[in-house]
């Protein structure tokens, strides 16, 4: 077993820190310091003392947990940010531990997890679980996404009246049509063809729908 | 002067006063008419103050209510959990008591996930801390986990703020359409795409359904009176945003959502 690991947890609900306190009693190695309300509670009380590992909920009042994190993150590196929360999402996933989260856990996880991922952190300076892997890993698929998938802004830089012709021509509108349609004279229609087909670096009509397709632009 | 010239001077004078009369009419209606405008102008803006009014209410309590369901009755059932844990190592065994245990566990489990989704859908907690195309996102994560249909987002790379009102609007315009697919559309499949440039966001919400999505929301409306269409509408029209729908490729149906100017408050 590892030494004792001083361990603080901030929660606005007193009754969950009773709960979480409970828990942990029969673990020799935990050792529970102290409890605080809130972000800036906490930052209060750290000013006295430091825990190890600080088991972090998100929403509080005056202070929340994700900004309290990025604090503890900037002043006091070597202690262990464990988020225990009721959000399930991604997104606040990925947020907190780009933000300087050692571990992400929901609130209905069980006891035994918590004790790992104290344990995990304190050792190891992190514990990844299934949901926090799966965030992640979704993050970077979709920027590698992005890469291959270059949006229309970001590398050719279209209008909005270019972008509407260019999705009325893959519906396979004529000139003549697209002019009816979006009232403008079928030559001007006939210049932003050619200008779509300069911006876009495409040799014909095709490629042009090629690239609205590459782009997600239509399905 | 003969009598002649009397005749001709009076009928003269007679026809320029008639005239004036006629003119002083005309111009006396126009100022009605334009008074009337006035008034319909202001009458509309004062509907529109007053619509604005009943959603930002609404929009708090719901945000009131989501907040008690998550975070007062989410900690005590989180508690509720742990507290099952401690019974587990003084249960006795031998008559499943450890299995009734084990179902209670996930039975409460289960009400938490629920409070979680009744909880999100009353108030997007991401839209405050992590930005409208984050919280979009996390919305279809959390519609995915249902399995009805596979709603799939993608943005592009550009990362402008949305005025934190217009925001609340334009989720919820993509929510109240995503509940309209599900209910009319028959789709299996939803595309959301989320772009925008310096002054305008777009937003196209395609599904692969029966392509009678906008017949089945008139319907509705005839029939039950159901406001979704309306809600949609309303909500476009306070932050200037507008909604066209167009038959997909080779089937469902194109929802386009504009807005301009959405990085600043009306």
């Amino acid at each position: 077993m590892t030494n004792n690991i001083k361990v603080a947890i901030a929660d606005d609900h007193k009754i969950f820190r009773s709960g979480v306190i409970n828990t942990l009693t029969p673990y020799e190695n935990i050792n529970v310091v102290f409890e605080a309300e809130d972000g800036v509670h906490l930052l209060q009380i750290m000013e006295e003392q430091q825990p190890d590992v600080i088991l972090m909920d998100l929403k509080m009042p005056n202070m929340d947990g994700i900004e309290a994190t990025k604090k503890v993150r900037e002043k006091y590196a070597h202690v262990k940010v464990i988020v225990l929360t009721m959000y399930e999402d991604d997104n606040f996933i990925v947020h907190l531990i780009e933000n300087g989260a050692n571990a992400y856990l929901l609130k209905n996880a069980e006891p035994g997890e918590i004790y790992e991922a104290i344990c995990t952190t304190y050792e190891k300076g992190f514990y990844f679980n299934e949901n926090v892997n799966l965030a992640l890993l979704k993050k970077v698929m979709h920027k590698t996404r992005q890469q291959f998938k270059p949006t229309f802004r970001s590398e050719v830089p279209l209008t909005d009246r270019e972008l509407e012709v260019l999705r009325l021509i893959c519906e396979e509108l004529t000139t003549q049509q697209i002019s009816e349609k979006i009232f403008l004279s079928p030559r001007t229609v006939e210049g932003l063809r050619q200008k779509l087909l300069e911006k876009t670096g495409a040799k014909n009509i095709v490629g042009l729908v090629m690239y609205a397709f590459r782009n997600g632009l239509i399905e | 002067m003969n009598s002649y010239e009397v005749v001709i001077i009076g009928t003269a004078v007679m026809l320029i006063m008639g005239i004036f009369v006629i003119v002083l009419v005309i111009f006396q209606q126009k100022q009605v008419i334009q008074h009337k405008l006035l008034i319909r102008d202001k009458d509309l803006e004062l509907q529109k103050e007053r619509l604005v009014a009943i959603l930002q209410g609404q929009e708090l309590e719901r945000k009131r209510i989501a907040e008690d369901l998550h975070d007062e009755v989410g900690a005590q059932l989180s508690v509720l959990k742990l507290n099952l844990n401690q019974l587990q190592p003084l249960l006795k065994t031998g008559n499943g008591e450890q299995e009734q245990l084990k179902e209670t566990k996930e039975f409460t489990d289960t009400i938490i996930q629920h409070l979680r989704f009744i909880s999100q859908s009353l108030h997007p907690q991401a839209l405050e801390n992590l930005g409208l195309s984050r919280a979009l996102d996390s919305f279809c994560n959390m519609m995915n986990r249902n399995k009805q249909v596979q709603i799939h987002f993608t943005e592009d790379s550009n990362h402008h703020d949305v005025e934190p009102e217009k925001a609340l609007n334009i989720y919820r315009v993509v929510q109240e359409l995503i509940n309209n697919i599900l209910k009319h559309a028959q789709a299996t499949q939803v595309q959301i795409t989320y772009m925008t440039t310096p002054t305008l966001l777009s937003i196209y919400v395609v599904d692969n359904g029966n392509g009678q999505l906008l017949h089945s929301l008139e319907n509705a409306r005839h029939k039950t009176g159901s406001l979704g269409l309306k809600n949609i509408e309303s909500r476009l029209n306070i932050i200037g945003g507008t909604i066209h729908y167009k038959p997909g490729v080779p089937a469902g149906t194109i929802a386009e959502i504009k807005v301009e100017n959405y990085q600043h408050a009306e």
